[in-house]
């Protein structure tokens, strides 16, 4: 049943014969989980609190960054290094308090999927890696989830319905059977993307999402929407269900949590680790005698600095110009933001300049700080 | 005879543009194989292709006047 105030906020709904009573008392009913609060979740989540979807959960476990304001509108200058799903549950209670909303400050996993995404019917999926768009797929296809998927590149976005409260609905893995590698798939970090982009994925997906609940229209199933900023075309491609691709998946839940979808993404993937090194055993490295030289090919003026790795600092885009500053009689670790460009680097240095002795730091320093946090809080569980 | 071949994403920087017209093949494998030939970067890249905006799944005929797609999937978010 819709109050008084409730049907005054959603007259505008109510006057659709689409949508109606009934179709604003279903939203009133129903939940959905965004994964991700960033480019694609902030429009998405401000569209679904506006139309009033009952209970609305937020994942994520980062802090808004200065980068981020120029996509991801539901932040400003001073929110930055906060957390962005206590931020989002925040705003999202103030545009619209008749809702619940449920913040999850944590970054999604195989541990903690299942508990995640069982208590919603419809997941959004707004993340920015394949391991975790894999994982998602799977964990909604065991739970019988609809997921609703946006993903963007530069100027071009993906949109795709996953009904998987139907038997035999096609799956993220009929659509893409096999993942990139990280250089074939580079972030928004590493190769830019234009702000208004997600706002239009993430309005898209807002928008299935709420013909989902109402029942109105047709989705998106079994159909991948392709939009191109540039020439600002949409296109609709068809794919069916295809059981081949469903061989690498999880049967059971079980077998879904010992998944390692890190590993998925990356051994589909050739020459990709020959000469790769991880931030563990760069770490064991540091620690040995042995003399090494590391490379990074941030921008001078890039954040985070990180002191353990402070060495010598040559933007990807000057290094033919200084390769003499770069050592030929020791190991050079080659570093960046998440091992995009350092791997560009090498493949530069090994091509043109013919050196041999270059490793890529896997995952860049976003890992190395990922690790350096664990150690700390391992350090800390054991002193406590 | 030729056909043509609409590009998307990363793709376009590993052929060099969005719209390719390319030399007719009866089928899909030997599309990607006279691709892969003309384009050695795109071998080993996981892209998938659509005949007449249907995502091809295994060795599929091209009928004259199709339009292929070949796209790969974004992970951004």
């Amino acid at each position: 049943m819709l109050s008084k105030k409730e049907i005054s906020r959603y007259e505008r709904h109510l006057l659709l014969p689409e949508i109606g009573i009934s179709g604003q008392e279903k939203l009133k009913g129903a939940s959905v989980l965004m994964i991700g609060a960033g480019g694609l979740g902030c429009p998405a989540l401000l569209y679904l609190a506006a139309a009033g979807v009952g209970r609305i959960g937020i994942v994520d476990d980062d802090i808004v960054e200065q980068s981020n304001l120029q996509r991801q509108i539901l932040y400003n200058d001073s929110d930055i290094a906060k957390s962005k799903v206590e931020l989002t549950k925040k705003k999202l209670q103030q545009q619209n308090p008749e809702i619940q909303i449920d913040a999850f400050n944590e970054r999604l996993a195989t541990s903690n999927a299942i508990r995640l995404i069982s208590n919603y019917d419809i997941i959004l999926d707004g993340t920015d890696n394949f391991p975790t768009r894999y994982l998602l797929n799977d964990a909604c296809f065991l739970l019988k989830k609809t997921l609703v998927s946006g993903s963007i590149f530069k100027f071009e976005g993906q949109v795709s319905v996953f009904d998987f409260r139907k038997n035999h609905s096609p799956t993220y893995r009929c659509l893409f059977p096999t993942p990139p590698s990280a250089a074939q798939a580079p972030d928004c970090s590493e190769i830019g993307v234009i702000g208004v982009l997600p706002g239009i994925i993430g309005s898209l997906m807002a928008l299935e999402t709420i013909k989902l609940i109402t029942n109105t229209g047709i989705v998106e199933s079994g159909r991948l929407l392709l939009f191109n900023a540039l020439s600002l075309a949409f296109q609709t491609l068809e794919f069916e269900y295809n059981p081949e691709s469903l061989k690498l998946m999880p049967m059971n839940i079980e077998e879904f949590e010992k998944q390692d979808y890190d590993y998925f993404c990356k051994a589909n993937s050739e020459n990709f680790s020959s000469n790769e090194i991880s931030s563990e055993e760069l770490s064991e490295l540091l620690r040995s005698n042995e003399k090494i030289q590391i490379l990074d090919v941030r921008e001078v003026y890039e954040e985070p600095e990180v002191g353990a790795l402070k060495d010598l600092n040559i933007p990807l885009w000057k290094l033919e110009e200084s390769t003499h500053k770069i050592s030929i009689d020791k190991k050079v670790v080659v570093i960046c933001k998440t091992g995009v460009r350092s791997r560009k680097a090498i493949e530069l240095l090994q091509t043109k300049f013919n050196m041999n002795n270059l490793l890529n730091l896997r995952g860049g320093v976003t890992e190395w700080l990922r690790m350096e946090n664990e150690t700390v809080n391992n350090g800390n569980e054991k002193e406590a | 005879m030729n056909i043509q071949i609409k590009i998307f994403g990363q793709l376009v920087e590993v052929v060099g543009c969005a719209d390719l017209e390319w030399e007719y093949t009866q089928d899909t494998d030997s599309l990607r194989k006279s691709l892969h030939s003309g384009f050695p970067k795109l071998e080993g890249f996981p892209y998938v292709l659509a005949i007449d905006k249907k995502i091809a799944v295994s060795n599929q005929k091209i009928k004259e006047g199709d339009i292929i797609a070949l796209l790969p999937p974004f992970s951004g978010g």
